[in-house]
Parts: C-alpha cells; structure tokens; sequence
C-alpha cells in the first residue's frame, strides 16, 4: 500500500481561515489531535495536518477499496515530529507517514522503503522527487487506470499495480514502488536523478 | 425548493474550485465533484462549510463523509432545509 499528498499551501490558503477556524477544526480533527496540537492551530499547520491526512486516505482506500469519503476526522494524527508522524487509520492500522516542507509546499508520502516519486517538472531541490521527461510521463499516464474506489493503478500482465498519484497541479507527481519499472518494461528515461 | 433550484444553487457553492469546466457545465445528480468536477480534496471542506452557511444548516461529519457527488449532498440539504 501507498499513499502521497503534494499541497502549494499558497493555494490551498483561504481568506476566511481565521474565521473559520473553529468549524474546520470540529470538521477535521478529533479531540486527541488538538491535545497533540497544544490548541494552538496555525494555517500551515492545519495543512501539514492535512497532508498527512490525505495520504493516510489514500493509503487506507488502496488497502480497502473503500469509495471515496469526506471523513478527515477518521485518520488521525497520533505522534508528529520534524520529519515524520503516525497517522491511525480507520481500520486501527497505525502507518508511518513522511514529509517535507517548505514555505509554500508540502509532500507526504506512506508506502514501502523503495518506493520513488516522478515529476515532470521542477519542484523543489529539497523534494524526494527524481525528473522524469513529460513524454515519458505521458506512457506512463496512459497505461493508468482507477478502480471504482477511484484508486489509481497499472495493468501489467494482467496484475494491478498500484501506485499513488497527487492530483495537485495536474497530476504532476506519480509514485510506486522502484521494482515496477523494470516489471513494467516501459524504458524510462529520467532527466536527471537525485 | 426543487432539486433544479437546489443545483443552481449547489453550482455558484463549487464553481469556485472546479477545475474541470466542461463536466460544470452538464453538472446533474450522478455528478461527483472529486472524480468528475475535480474539485481537490483540500477544498472539499470549504465546499461543505459553504453549504451550512448558503443554507442556513449545520452538516454532522457522518453526514459530510457522503457528500461526494451532487445527489447525496442533494438529499442531505433536503432534509435539513
């Protein structure tokens, strides 16, 4: 299982955050997330929060099947430190969840140790993504496919590949696991690797 | 107030985050706003907190978990407005 979120915190802020503070937070979080919060809520932390979140989601929907939800509230954040936080899903499955950030980005990914993201354009020099040419990239989208929980995957012999894709930016980050690509046979070529 | 006057309304609420105009323009009931308007995750709360203040109602979170196409959200507003 895998999951990934990327967020532009620029976009995703709202004028009326501080206004409405209050009720997303009895949307999105429980009581235990606002102990670990000390109450004290900024707006890039509501989206770090976020992020996590939603890649506990999508973690939690390709090991379930589970049809899409508005449940934020049900994957919580149970330990959180400078790189990394638990995230306790629905099912009381407990996953380990990595990030980074920087001031107006946030990337967050759950999976196995080899697992590798692709992007088709410059994010950021600090970001675990290796480059990945746009039209390679388009063979890849083209062989993606979702099933009816909207989890998106590769057919490759008749075997579902799952993979984790953000759809920040139009799709501009794709991840799976490093053993695929040579399963896949596609010949990747990547700009440049990190 | 009729299911028409419902989506108009429901439709000035999502406009502001959909990101696939030409599935907007022939929104119905069967529409989903993640898979067909693509409105992102992130706003789909705002998209529910703009609901309870266009209607006057307030939205539980077992309620927002179904609100993910344009019938349920639909019913859930019927039945509180």
């Amino acid at each position: 299982m895998l999951g990934t979120d990327l967020l532009y915190i620029d976009d995703a802020k709202r004028k009326s955050f501080k206004k409405r503070k209050n009720r997303l937070i009895e949307k999105v979080f429980s009581a235990s997330e606002l102990n670990l919060l000390n109450h004290r809520l900024t707006e890039k932390k509501f989206w770090l929060f976020w992020c996590l979140k939603e890649t506990g989601y999508k973690y939690y929907q390709q090991q379930t099947g589970e049809k899409d939800k508005i449940n934020p509230s049900a994957f919580q954040i149970d330990e959180l430190n400078s790189t990394e936080a638990k995230v306790l899903l629905p099912n009381q499955e407990l996953i380990k969840v990595y990030f980074k950030e920087e001031a107006s980005l946030l990337f967050s990914w759950s999976g196995p140790k080899n697992l590798v993201h692709f992007s088709t354009e410059q994010v950021s020099e600090r970001f675990p993504f290796k480059r990945i040419s746009k039209t390679a990239f388009k063979q890849l989208l083209l062989k993606v496919k979702k099933n009816t929980a909207n989890v998106p995957y590769f057919e490759f012999l008749n075997e579902k590949i799952f993979i984790s894709i953000t759809h920040e930016n139009h799709w501009k980050i794709i991840s799976f696991k490093q053993d695929y690509l040579s399963d896949l046979g596609l010949g990747i070529e990547f700009d440049k690797y990190r | 107030m009729n299911d028409n006057q419902l989506i108009e309304q429901l439709k000035k609420i999502v406009e502001p985050y959909v990101q696939n105009q030409e599935a907007f323009q022939e929104i119905n009931t069967s529409t989903s706003f993640i898979e067909d308007l693509q409105i992102n995750s992130a706003h789909l709360v705002d998209v529910i907190l703009d609901i309870e203040d266009e209607f006057n109602v307030r939205i539980e979170n077992e309620e927002m978990e179904q609100m993910i196409n344009v019938e349920n959200s639909l019913k859930i507003i019927q039945s509180k407005i």
